[in-house]
């Protein structure tokens, strides 16, 4: 038996690619509506006062996905130095716990394993080492394991977050962990600068800007830290977003008249015209599998979003309800669609199913604009004024957990998550 | 001076025509900022290399192509603005008027031109604004084509919600918004 399972494990290495390991039990399905969450222990690490720290920045990671609950720290019976004991989490009601250590010399050195109090058994044991200044980031990669492992989906904490931000006089690009941590400005460019959206390998992003009173699209190059026109013309032209395969940008633009949808290919700088209504067709955004494309339309007089093929035909309308619907966005799957609808006179984010049914209100507060799905589909950023000014926030995809990520005081809108 | 005026309205006149090209000026060619340690109120240092992520050549040119040239100040505000209805671009009766003079002014001077900055109320999506304002600008252009101006005399651009006009968040100061702007640029001198 012993045997057998050793040889399915290293079958599932051989073959299992990407998912969740086939022998592995799975502590929470996150697909099931009626979840339990699990009781976790996450303990300080040992060795290091900021052991402390990191163990918080995990515990934060995992709260908020709220899959998990935590017993309060008070209760641990064992120390962080001692070994791992079921007995003494069993009591607690503890189901997983996790410990480990950490070294500070030139770099961080960080161990970790998580236990399965229930089976008595490791579950993951894994090493981790980087320099000094990216202990937020180990924190953050030691959350997607312990995710992972416990819920076999990927986690999302060491992804980035794009955005927008306006300080005194001009509009920059800035970019931040997930967590809204450790934000940063790239680049300061542009009377007017338009939402950024990462490309498919996450080296670079791409973003419309008006300067001089001509609209270009832009590259920003996230290692040369290097920005470049790529496309210009008459008229307005706003980036919606990346094929899959990171070779064209879908874009809107009114240099033929009415705003309509365009597919532009990099390397050759051809348009491809996909609309050609005498209406507004605006913000295209591209499903997953890179097979439909959602985007906005007016042809009834009212903006609603609708859905196409990559060709432009058999176009579909998704949204009946309300008078403005704009800015939809695909979660993983394709299943799902986020956009940002006017209801009571205040712009709400709302998500729906492509087929239009489904129709659920995320927020109720301010007013809430450019969603966009987390890689994984279980969170959405976007932007809100509900604090007096606009910043970005970010909740779980039910709209539970809503809170402002973007620094204090700093007008941001237009987030952008960095892909898987 | 006026040789600068002459130049400016020799590059004005340049866009509409498909063929010619003129180099952008180097504000648009690719510079970065660089990296600021200290943001916002957490004010956290924040170092780690976003360009970590291995080396990898993008293709990309320049693009030359059209390119505006800045108008001549003294030509803003001798037209008033337009206003529009909330998500409309349909000129009103009560504007037609003001866009029959600027039509009679364009056609008395022959090496006028005009441009149609076509903008936006705070309420809405920016994306979905800026596609307003175009429509709204160009609204503004079919209206002139058909008093028998050429088309080539009327530059557009949308705005969207990004210039606003009055900041009040009350429906008089957001119908103020809701406008085409007009600069009329004339040869120098004149």
């Amino acid at each position: 038996m012993k045997k057998f399972f050793l040889f399915m494990t290293l079958v599932h290495f051989f073959f299992t690619i990407g998912n969740a390991p086939v022998y592995s039990k799975i502590y929470i399905d996150v697909t099931s509506p009626g979840l339990r969450k699990l009781p976790v222990a996450v303990q300080a690490l040992a060795g290091h006062p900021i052991g402390n720290d990191l163990a918080e920045i995990v515990k934060a990671d995992l709260q908020y996905t709220g899959l998990f609950t935590f017993i309060d720290e008070s209760a641990f019976v064992e120390t962080p130095n001692q070994g791992f004991n079921p007995a003494n989490w069993k009591p607690l009601g503890v189901e997983v716990v996790v410990k480990g250590t950490l070294v500070i010399s030139d770099e961080i050195e960080v161990n970790i394993s998580a236990y399965d109090v229930v089976e008595v058994k490791n579950i993951l044991k894994k090493r981790y080492s980087a320099e000094k200044r990216l202990l937020r980031l180990v924190a953050h990669k030691i959350s997607n394991d312990i995710y992972e492992r416990i819920t076999g989906q990927k986690g999302i904490f060491d992804k980035k977050i794009a955005f927008v931000g306006e300080k005194g006089r001009g509009k920059s690009i800035y970019i931040m962990d997930w967590d809204g941590q450790r934000p940063r400005r790239l680049i300061s460019r542009g009377e007017i600068l338009m939402p950024p959206r990462w490309s498919p390998e996450g080296k670079r992003i791409a973003y419309s800007s008006q300067r001089n009173r001509i609209w270009g699209v832009y590259y920003l190059d996230l290692e040369r830290m290097k920005e470049q026109l790529i496309y210009k013309s008459k008229g307005t032209s706003l980036v919606g977003g990346f094929m899959p395969d990171g070779e064209s940008i879908l874009l809107s633009s009114s240099h033929k008249g009415s705003p309509d949808i365009f597919l532009l290919h990099i390397k050759t700088n051809l348009l491809s015209r996909l609309t050609y209504s005498n209406s507004i067709e605006v913000s295209p955004a591209i499903s997953p599998d890179g097979e439909t494309i959602a985007y906005v339309s007016n042809t009834t007089y009212t903006p609603q979003i609708y859905i196409m093929d990559t060709m432009g035909n058999n176009s579909k309308r998704v949204t009946f309800t309300g008078a403005y619907n704009t800015s939809p966005n695909w979660a993983k799957g394709g299943d799902m669609l986020a956009f940002s609808g006017i209801i009571d006179g205040k712009l709400q984010i709302f998500t729906i199913r492509p087929d239009g049914t489904g129709l659920m209100l995320l927020t109720e507060s301010g007013n809430n604009e450019d969603p966009v799905f987390s890689p994984d589909g279980r969170f959405i950023a976007f932007s809100s004024d509900r604090e007096g000014y606009k910043a970005v926030y970010i909740m779980r995809s039910n709209g539970e957990g809503q809170k402002r990520i973007s620094p204090g005081q700093l007008r941001a809108f237009g987030p952008s998550w960095s892909p898987d | 001076m006026k040789h600068l005026v002459f130049l400016l309205l020799v590059l004005t006149l340049s866009i509409g025509c498909a063929q010619r090209q003129v180099t952008l000026p180097e504000e648009s060619a690719g510079q970065s900022t660089g990296a600021e340690g200290n943001v916002g109120e957490r004010g956290e240092k924040v170092e780690e290399g976003i360009g970590s992520y291995g080396a990898e050549k993008v293709k990309g040119e320049e693009i030359t192509g059209d390119n505006t040239g800045t108008p001549d100040s003294t030509g803003e505000g001798v037209f008033p603005d337009i206003y529009f209805d909330y998500d409309s671009y349909e000129i009103m009766e009560d504007f037609k008027p003001v866009l029959r003079k600027i039509a009679d002014w364009s056609l008395t001077n022959g090496n006028s031109r005009i441009l149609v900055e076509g903008h936006c109320d705070d309420r809405g999506t920016n994306e979905y604004n800026l596609a307003l304002g175009d429509q709204r600008a160009q609204a503004v252009r079919d209206y002139l084509l058909s008093l028998g101006l050429d088309y080539n005399k009327i530059e557009i651009i949308s705005y969207g919600e990004e210039r606003p006009q009055c900041f009040e968040l009350s429906e008089s100061c957001r119908a103020k918004n809701r406008r085409a702007h007009f600069i009329e640029y004339k040869e120098g001198g004149q």
